[in-house]
């Protein structure tokens, strides 16, 4: 199963975009995630999580496949949905975040 | 700055440096400031300038005193700090104690209208009244006391669609009269007690979730959260240039006071439908409210425990009947914390914002379908209010009248009846 944008909207000068995952990313793939992109991401009440790129924030739910991107960078946000799609097509989540 | 917030969790406002701040976003803000600016035969934009300059002018004598600065520069820094945690953008000073010339760029009103509006229209008139009343109470705070500056928008990039504003500042020969912000304004002594509603919705959950994000400008001074640009705003703003706007109205043409009220009404309904839909369309709603919805009326629950985290006071839904009705109490509003210090006691309910609120929620939910997260824009607006079977609302309690608390009830109404409380 791939990712799935749900919407994209304009919001400001950027736009935030609505994706759909096949399963929901756990903290470790999260940490990785804004490893790889230069960004710091933080958890609130074990279950939101935002990921603060130089391009923008990443915001991402523990306990749904939902996500949010408000970018002000097309090729970074391009490049973020490329590392999802690899990151949700991989292994067992567990695994990974070990 | 985050760490200068004060959180008052009874009473559920917040303030920073003595002035109560609340979340709004662009498109809320675009509608007010218009409702205030088109009318020719009233000062719209005097009104809407003024205001900015003396609420700002006291936040930032609270902030300077807070802190500790004493120097020009060292103020001029906090200032431009704050204006970009508030989310309105950046400014860069390029001032003396004569005047000079301030940058603004990332500016939340000239970006919010350009996202809204800009693929349609042109604009001819400079847009951003809240930053050039903010840059005059900036420099009367740093140099001189309330009134001594008067600044003016020279270059607006919702006009240029360049990616700046500039805005000038003069010194006056006199300080102009100027009134300050009541700050707190009357709030209430102790929270009522509001019957438990009937929801899974934990309200005091909602709102500690809320208030641990940290909902601060970013590095363009822009707050993007729940899909739109907030602003985390003075809410003496909103009360001063609402209930202004309405006596200058009255003052000129008292015919179309009802007139006036009902846009400031159409001004919570804006609110509601477009922040509020989209904080229901969020992956923040999704996350952190969305285990607590079990029934449809548990959104409305939802809603207002949403609206109690954005420092507007604490509101509850006292009873909501399915696609019919419902009952909301507001126990310490914003508007009637500052009506109550600024007014004699109200004859008739006075808590306008609120009055197009309510029954927007009830739109949203039941007639907007909300749930089904539908595309919340203009074409999808007016669809919606086209449609017969539409909620209105009515204050049916009144703080500013004297009741212990402020109540509002919202139910359908068909075009051939009114509302029945």
């Amino acid at each position: 199963m791939q990712v799935r944008v749900l919407k994209r909207r304009e919001c400001g000068a950027g736009w935030a975009t609505d994706l759909l995952l096949p399963r929901c990313l756990t903290w470790p793939e999260v940490e990785k995630l804004a490893k790889e992109m230069g960004g710091t991401c933080r958890c609130f009440q074990g279950q939101l999580v935002w990921l603060d790129l130089p391009a923008g924030r990443i915001t991402a739910s523990l306990r749904l496949p939902r996500l949010t991107m408000r970018l002000y960078d097309a090729a970074v946000e391009a490049q973020i949905l490329g590392s999802l799609q690899q990151l949700v097509k991989s292994g067992d989540p567990g695994i990974q975040g070990s | 700055m985050f760490e200068h917030l004060h959180l008052d969790r009874d009473r559920k406002l917040i303030s920073l440096f003595g002035e109560p701040v609340i979340f709004h976003c662009h498109h809320y803000n675009l509608f007010l400031q218009q409702t205030i600016e088109d009318p020719e035969w009233i000062d719209g934009v005097g009104i809407l300038r003024r205001a900015a300059q003396e609420i700002f002018y006291s936040l930032l004598r609270g902030a300077f005193g807070t802190l500790g600065v004493q120097s020009a520069q060292e103020r001029l820094a906090v200032a431009a700090q704050i204006f970009s945690f508030l989310g309105f953008g950046r400014l860069e000073f390029d001032v003396t104690a004569s005047g000079g010339e301030v940058q603004l760029t990332h500016s939340h009103y000239a970006e919010g209208w350009l996202s809204k509006y800009g693929g349609q229209v042109s604009r001819t008139r400079p847009i951003d009244h809240v930053a050039v009343g903010y840059v005059a109470a900036a420099l009367d705070a740093t140099f001189g006391e309330l009134g001594s500056y008067t600044a003016e928008e020279t270059e607006c990039m919702a006009v240029t669609r360049k990616d700046r504003c500039l805005i000038q500042a003069t010194r006056l020969p006199r300080p102009q009269s100027l009134t300050p912000s009541p700050g707190m304004g009357k709030v209430i002594e102790k929270p009522a007690q509001l019957p438990k509603p009937v929801t899974a919705v934990d309200y005091d959950a909602v709102n500690e979730a809320l208030w641990s994000l940290p909902l601060v400008g970013d590095e363009r001074g822009q707050i993007r959260a729940f899909n739109v640009l907030l602003t985390r705003m003075p809410a003496n703003y909103y009360n001063r240039i609402q209930y202004r706007f309405l006596e200058e109205l009255k003052a000129v043409r008292a015919e179309l006071l009802g007139v006036g009220e009902d846009l400031i009404r159409e001004s919570g309904h804006v609110c509601v439908f477009y922040t509020f839909g989209n904080i229901m369309e969020s992956v923040e709603w999704e996350t952190l409210v969305g285990p607590m919805l079990e029934k449809d009326t548990d959104w409305i629950h939802g809603a207002y425990a949403v609206a109690s985290s954005l420092g507007w006071g604490r509101w509850q839904a006292l009873e909501v009947v399915s696609g019919q009705s419902c009952r909301v109490a507001i126990d310490g509003n914003y508007e009637a914390n500052y009506f109550l210090a600024s007014y004699p006691q109200a004859d008739e309910p006075a808590c306008y914002f609120a009055q197009g609120a309510v029954p927007g929620m009830m739109n949203l939910v039941y007639n907007g379908n909300i749930r089904q997260k539908p595309v919340l824009d203009q074409v999808f607006y007016n669809r919606l209010f086209q449609r017969g079977g539409l909620f209105h609302g009515k204050e049916t309690k009144a703080r500013e009248k004297g009741d212990p608390w402020c109540e509002f009830y919202a139910a359908r109404v068909s075009e051939t009846e009114s509302l029945r409380v």
